[in-house]
């Protein structure tokens, strides 16, 4: 999988990443290279060409920074790896701001052998805070589903979609991956019986169970923020309806009492809610009502199709697909003024999931016909494609 | 074979859940199963007894009806799980240990009985093979966005209803669809409303409930690929599914 940058903005921070002294410990891998990969595809950075520059001493207290400067960049990354007793590395880093001549971070990461990618992830991270204002999402790791050769495989991968691993494969299709909040467990929709049953797998191990298999369709999981219990849509009663059921599996309790189908709940961050679509009101709508059930009030009202809710991690803005003019398109909305903005310009995205630090939204979408997951910012300015040989949807950015 | 293979699994999961619990009402024989089922699927003891007693509504009523025997070979096709490696570690590569779905595999138990001729005026087994009888359509087709049933299979569901009331031991499978247009999990809901539409149906035409069930496969089963009404009008569908279809 590599990623494609579609949009982006024109004032992008410019930074000189320089080599990091790798020698000393053996390492093949470079987390420069990581954090350049990582910082360029964000849409936020422009990596500054150093050309033959060497970097500066690591040891040095502020070492002297006007050549960096001169070649326009704002900041300047330095680093090294150490080798460290018990199999482990230490790797270094230190930011600068290249203008003020000041120190913004410096730290020092411990890891095993392997861990150099990951170091680096967090590096990015720390660049990003320092230099934009919020955390990066370099570090985190998002779940999907890729159809390839017949199979439906559920992998999870890092935010930059390397290290993808398939945690489990069906010949049936497999649907709504949902991360447990503590991001050990996954719950999704597996069609391997010949119909939609709801299984929770613990991603350590490998081992899974049955969380909801009832007569008629089991689908849409999503976990409370405690991580002890799931909504989940049943339609062993009447039509699809939402039910709270204990996250070890028992009986579960009917919160929906419609006429109509009510399907994708979602909790808030606080617990407090369950967002959820219906089309109680003859079309499809975002509703919430209280978490353990009660009167609904609508959310959404503008247009004839609102669906698939997703709350950022502050629970301020509603994520949802919206049809604009026979498309469907990721749109937020603040729910503080109700306010609604369309972030991109696809014509069959689906599943809305925010990164967490609530600044962009991982979705997927249909481009020449081929699944492909895409983030877009929630300003609706910087949009970055991921691709990779197969059909992806069904993204969901672990916590 | 697959269906019944990893059913069969489940069910004696289930079964095995209950044997240690007190209580046999159906809801916490799940629960229990779901306990137990912490344990690799590999691992579910395959020679169990089986029986459908005490399942309740827990079980697909279609597939309730396993033979108990149990064979070696593994389904061609099967659902594998992994462990997912521990972090900073990178692997990319199917792991090899904890994959696996079981080993024993679910022979028989198709809940089909024996060919034959059913009662007078009334097709026997036969009937479903046969590409002339009203039995052979097997799809009702809806309007966008709608699961109202068209008039015009109307007849087609009368032989149904009359076929299923004929053989009580058979249990279909009413399965719904969509187009693929929106939110998957909303597609999911709609196309158990077309399922539901149909059960209904034929439930007024009095088969009985318990020898159906409705289930929902959303927009997931195509079986039109294009991405025009010309292949969303045929996606839009419930498929009355008799056994081993």
């Amino acid at each position: 999988m590599t990623i494609e940058i579609v949009g982006g903005e024109a004032n992008r921070v410019p930074i000189a990443i320089m080599p990091f002294d790798i020698q000393a410990a053996g390492a093949t891998l470079d987390p420069a290279a990581v954090v350049k990969s990582d910082l360029s595809r964000s849409g936020y950075f422009k990596i500054v060409n150093t050309g033959s520059l060497s970097p500066p001493p690591f040891e040095a207290e502020v070492p002297d920074l006007t050549q960096w400067r001169s070649l326009g960049a704002d900041a300047l990354l330095i680093g090294q790896v150490v080798p460290e007793p018990a199999g482990r590395i230490e790797v270094r880093f230190r930011l600068f701001d290249v203008v003020r001549q000041v120190q913004l971070a410096g730290l020092s990461l411990m890891v095993p052998l392997n861990g150099i990618r990951s170091a680096a992830h967090k590096i990015s991270d720390v660049v990003n805070e320092k230099l934009i204002g919020v955390p990066g999402n370099y570090s985190g790791r998002i779940a999907y589903i890729l159809k390839r050769g017949g199979w439906y495989e559920l992998q999870v991968a890092d935010a930059d979609s390397q290290n993808a691993f398939t945690v489990t494969r069906s010949p049936e299709p497999i649907i709504s991956p949902a991360w447990s909040p503590d991001g050990k467990r996954l719950a999704y929709v597996s069609f391997e019986h010949k119909k939609p049953v709801v299984y929770i797998q613990n991603l350590a191990d490998g081992t899974r169970m049955v969380l909801a298999n009832f007569r008629g369709s089991n689908s849409a999981p999503a976990w409370s923020p405690d991580g002890r219990k799931l909504a989940v849509v049943l339609s062993k009663d009447a039509d699809s309806q939402i039910y709270l059921i204990d996250a070890h599996g028992g009986i579960p309790k009917r919160i929906t009492w419609s006429s109509g189908l009510d399907t994708e709940p979602v909790f808030s961050p606080d617990g407090k809610w369950i967002y959820f679509t219906s089309d109680r009101g003859g079309s499809p709508q975002i509703y919430r009502m209280p978490a353990n059930g009660g009167e609904a009030q609508r959310i959404t009202f503008e247009g004839g199709y609102n669906v698939s809710p997703a709350i950022s991690p502050d629970g301020r803005l509603l994520a949802f697909i919206k049809r604009q003019d026979g498309n469907f398109r990721v749109a937020v909305m603040d729910l503080a003024t109700r306010q609604v903005q369309v972030l991109t310009n696809s014509s069959l995205d689906e599943s809305p999931s925010f990164a967490p630090n609530g600044k962009s939204i991982l979705y997927a979408t249909l481009i020449n016909g081929r699944g492909v997951l895409a983030t877009v910012s929630v300003d609706g300015r910087v949009r970055q494609r991921l691709s990779q040989t197969g059909d992806l949807r069904e993204p969901a950015w672990a916590p | 074979m697959f269906k019944q293979m990893v059913y069969g699994m489940l069910l004696a999961l289930t079964l095995a859940a209950c044997s240690t619990t007190h209580k046999a009402a159906p809801v916490e024989d799940l629960s229990a199963a779901a306990k137990q089922g912490t344990a690799p699927i590999t691992e579910a003891a395959p020679g169990a007894e089986t029986s459908t007693a005490g399942m309740g509504t827990v079980t697909p009523i279609v597939e309730a009806q396993p033979s108990g025997k149990t064979g070696s070979s593994a389904g061609e096709q099967k659902v594998q799980t992994s462990a997912l490696p521990t972090t900073g570690t990178e692997v990319s590569q199917l792991g090899g240990g904890g994959n696996g779905a079981g080993t024993a595999g679910q022979e028989g138990g198709t809940g089909i009985g024996p060919m034959g001729y059913g009662p007078t005026g009334v097709p026997g087994m036969e009937a479903l093979k046969d590409p002339h009888s009203p039995l052979a359509q097997r799809v009702i087709y809806f309007d966008y966005n709608s699961s109202a049933i068209p008039d015009k299979f109307t007849s087609m569901l009368e032989a149904h209803a009359a076929f299923l009331k004929a053989h009580k031991d058979i249990k279909i499978v009413l399965q719904g669809n969509t187009d693929e247009r929106g939110s998957r999990e909303y597609n999911l809901a709609l196309g158990q409303r077309r399922a539901e539409s149909v059960f209904q149906a034929l439930n007024l035409l009095g088969v009985p409930q318990k020898q159906m069930e409705a289930i929902s496969f959303g927009e997931e089963k195509p079986v039109a690929l294009g991405h025009d009404e010309a292949a969303w009008k045929l996606n839009r569908r419930t498929v009355i599914a008799y056994p081993d279809e």
